[in-house]
């Protein structure tokens, strides 16, 4: 855009076309994000990461409270005869009961390489050196850091007049955002397991990003059982089942009002935060639970 | 601080401030969740073939519908969790490729925003590759 040339309804249009778009993709789907959760050694069929690559570096964050003796990452591109490759291979003591890896894809690390758009594969190894202790794979994901510049657009009023300046402190940044249209989306995974668990080494936990009004939790409970519901560990729900049938519940929470609703502290907008299931027996008769959903969308 | 869709510029309207304001805002909003750091989050693999322990049999994946192709390997079901679309058999892919790919819009009564579930399958995660212009 440049001073002098002549601005449409049209091409207004267009920008408010393209930011609605991308402002759906962004705020729309907003999913819940499993926290694989394991106990003492993990192998290698256990675990399995799939990306579409994009970005050059492999972020990963592990929650552990004793070490690991070695931690290995292991990578290998979809494809029958594809080789397996040993990226990562050390003693990992946790940080903060915290080990974060950032992989640089780009460096062929042990020999792996991985072009855009290739599907590839990775999973982690570990042994416990402390027998059975929990521990939570909690992020796994490519980022490049610095990627996005936050905009600064003037506020307009009625008197000002508007030059190319303004008008591609707009367009720039809705172009900019054309780097979302290659993307992927992950699915809700929706564990179905018999096993008792206590509220603080439960296999059924998701991390969301506060982002929307609304938070949406579904869950299939088949036979006797008792479902609580944990928001950053506080209790938000307890559902007693005590038939011997099958039964879908749903739960929804104003995100917004959430605090006072239920007398918690409500994770603040933009952070991530954790929804655990913690299932109990309530009698007999093989009760099992399946997590339909947790997510939060714009809508109740 | 959900976002609000714009509204168009209708005919024989005019362009205002507010107009340009309210782009404004939107993409404001857009970036504010965005952050600084571009992320591309993995999938993760079907529960059902993950840990022997817990006893995981049945386990599912469920999407908000928002990419054209879903990439999946292993045999599977795609299904309408309201039980009105009828399921859609998946089946494995070439073993030369590893990765099926199935076009979601040739499924009738999907549509953008809907969710569904994938059963059976090792693994999905849906993708876009792009095109839409500006």
């Amino acid at each position: 855009m440049a001073d002098g040339n002549p601005l449409s309804a049209f091409g207004v249009n267009q920008l408010i076309e393209a930011t609605n778009f991308y402002g759906q993709q962004v705020f729309g789907n907003n999913v819940g994000w499993q926290r694989f959760t394991c106990y003492g050694s993990l192998d290698a069929i256990e675990n399995r990461f799939i990306l579409v690559h994009k970005y050059d570096t492999l972020y990963l964050n592990i929650y552990h409270t004793v070490d690991f003796e070695p931690l290995q990452i292991y990578a290998r591109k979809a494809g029958a005869g594809q080789t397996t490759y040993l990226i990562y291979d050390s003693d990992a003591i946790p940080s903060g009961n915290t080990t974060i890896l950032s992989i640089d894809l780009s460096a062929n690390p042990g020999g792996f390489s991985v072009n855009p758009g290739d599907v590839y594969f990775v999973h982690f190894e570990w042994t416990n050196n402390s027998g059975s202790e929990m521990a939570i794979i909690q992020y796994v994901h490519e980022l490049e850091a610095s990627f996005w510049t936050t905009p600064s657009i003037s506020t307009l009023t009625a008197s000002t007049v508007i030059n190319a300046t303004y008008l591609n402190s707009i367009i720039t940044p809705v172009r900019a955002l054309r780097d979302l249209d290659t993307s992927t989306n992950f699915g809700f995974v929706g564990i179905r397991t018999n096993q008792y668990q206590a509220q603080s080494n439960t296999y059924l936990r998701w991390r969301l990003k506060r982002i929307n009004k609304w938070l949406h939790i579904g869950a299939r409970m088949i036979n006797e059982g008792i479902l609580r519901i944990y928001l950053n560990d506080q209790l938000i729900e307890t559902e007693t089942k005590a038939t011997a049938t099958t039964e879908d519940f749903v739960y929804l929470y104003n995100m917004d009002t959430i605090a006072t609703d239920l007398g918690i502290t409500a994770p603040t907008y933009g952070t991530d935060y954790e929804i655990k299931f913690r299932y109990s027996d309530n009698g007999a008769g093989s009760p099992f639970i399946r997590a339909n959903f947790v997510w939060e969308l714009p809508t109740p | 601080m959900s976002f609000t869709p714009i509204d168009p510029v209708e005919h024989t309207d005019s362009v205002t401030a507010a107009t340009f304001n309210n782009i404004k805002t939107g993409i404001d909003k857009i970036y504010g969740i965005l952050g600084t750091a571009a992320v591309n989050n993995a999938a993760i693999g079907n529960y059902e073939f993950g840990p022997n322990v817990p006893d995981n049999d049945q386990s599912i994946i469920t999407f908000i519908h928002s990419c054209r192709y879903l990439l999946y390997e292993g045999d599977g079901v795609i299904s309408d969790p309201s039980g009105v679309g009828a399921d859609v058999a998946i089946s494995d892919p070439e073993t030369t490729s590893e990765v099926g790919e199935y076009d979601l819009e040739s499924i009738d009564w999907l549509e953008y925003g809907m969710q569904y579930r994938v059963e059976g399958v090792e693994w999905c995660i849906e993708y876009e590759k792009g095109g839409y212009i500006l």
